[in-house]
């Protein structure tokens, strides 16, 4: 698989500039990059799935620290719904003590990264097995942080950090260069989706 | 297909006014093969088939599993049966088990740009196997060969590949006539 390393990415980048940028601060920017931004870059981000396991009696379930938006919870292979606490609430205000195979998870009213599933698992799971063919387990569908990039992604995602590096108060900083490498890379990310946004329609 | 790594540097630093490439020889090859992938990635005009072993049980699978040139899939066929794209957000309505659902495939998904669906899973007993039609990521130019992408998609990748070395030049005006000229060689009726 073709892929370039954050490190690799850096290079690149300031060699579109004639190395006049700071390696440092791009590499912090490729680093975010691929942990935060590019997850809420629409059409952008990449899926995985995670496998995590669940305690019999116990309705919270952590979630990785690498995932950064949940798209599905799985439980036992079965689809969760995704529900509003109040929604819950509605249904039995006894709704956290109740148990059984879970068939919905809410994150509100919850700590930071921690799903609650309703009823509460009445069974143990594991977390050893294939993700994809293991059925006894809490299976996350997510897009998470990146450690590498797919290189048809190379050249967006350089002009992408340049436009943090020269948005950034320096002794070089430069704006109207700095608007238009973030303009060509969003095109870019979308021109790789199929997406052809003519760029002088105004949004 | 017919257009040498070479004729297009020359178009192309024509265009930017550096026919001796002394402003962007270092970065030249490097930023035209990365403007034929984006472009490639877009028109879909490089495709390749690829085999996918279909597992019991299972039905997502990575990138790489396919194929290491992956872009993105266009078509899924089973057993000579085209199967239908459907967003993989409708699977829970069909069978909220779906993620291990066993049965003949009949429909497939690409999510963001890693996983593909395949549902249902085969049968245990079936070997099956699915033919995976995918928009391939373009190989580095290479001086002395030919462009990958066909010769109807040079011009964008042209104007593409201008305007980020006009952008290294700081040549702003410059930059918009590239964008103008990139949008009337995109022909968004030839997306796949």
């Amino acid at each position: 698989m073709s892929t370039i390393t954050s490190s690799a990415l850096v290079s690149y980048a300031n060699d579109l500039v004639c190395d006049q940028g700071d390696t440092t601060m791009l590499g912090g920017y490729a680093a975010n990059l691929l942990a935060e931004e590019l997850p809420q870059i629409p059409n952008g981000w990449l899926g995985e799935l995670t496998i995590t396991s669940a305690t019999a009696g116990t309705a919270q379930v952590s979630v990785t620290s690498t995932v950064r938006k949940l798209l599905a919870v799985f439980f036992a292979g079965r689809e969760l719904s995704h529900e509003p606490q109040a929604a819950l609430d509605a249904e039995s205000g006894a709704w956290p003590d109740a148990a059984g195979s879970p068939r919905a998870w809410t994150t509100d009213r919850e700590q930071d990264r921690t799903v609650c599933l309703y009823p509460v698992p009445n069974l143990t799971t594991t977390s050893t097995a294939s993700l994809v063919t293991e059925i006894d387990a809490v299976i996350f569908f997510a897009v998470t942080a990146q450690t590498t990039l797919p290189l048809y992604l190379r050249l967006p995602a350089a002009l992408w950090l340049l436009s943090h590096e020269y948005s950034r108060e320096s002794k070089y900083r430069d704006l109207d260069f700095a608007k238009l490498c973030q303009s060509i890379a969003e095109r870019m990310f979308n021109l790789v989706d199929g997406v052809v946004v003519d760029p002088n329609v105004k949004p | 297909m017919s257009t040498t790594v070479a004729a297009a540097e020359a178009l192309l630093l024509t265009r930017v006014r550096d026919v001796q490439a002394v402003a962007h020889g270092d970065v030249l090859l490097d930023v035209l093969s990365d403007c034929q992938r984006v472009i490639n990635a877009c028109y879909g005009g490089v495709l390749a088939t690829a085999s996918l072993t279909l597992v019991h049980r299972q039905t997502c699978y990575v990138r790489s599993d396919v194929a290491t040139n992956v872009v993105r899939p266009v078509q899924v066929t089973v057993n000579n049966r085209i199967l239908t794209r459907t967003p993989w957000t409708e699977l829970k309505s069909d069978n909220p088990d779906w993620l291990h659902g066993v049965g003949m495939p009949r429909v497939w998904d690409f999510i963001g740009h890693n996983l593909l669906v395949v549902y249902p899973s085969p049968p245990q007993a079936a070997a099956m196997t699915a033919s995976v039609r995918y928009i391939t990521e373009t190989a580095d130019c290479i001086e002395g060969q030919y462009l990958e992408i066909p010769d109807a998609h040079v011009p964008v990748m042209l104007d593409l590949a201008a305007e980020v070395l006009l952008l290294r030049q700081r040549l702003f005006p410059s930059i918009a006539e590239a964008a103008q000229s990139l949008t009337q060689h995109s022909n968004p009726r030839i997306v796949p």
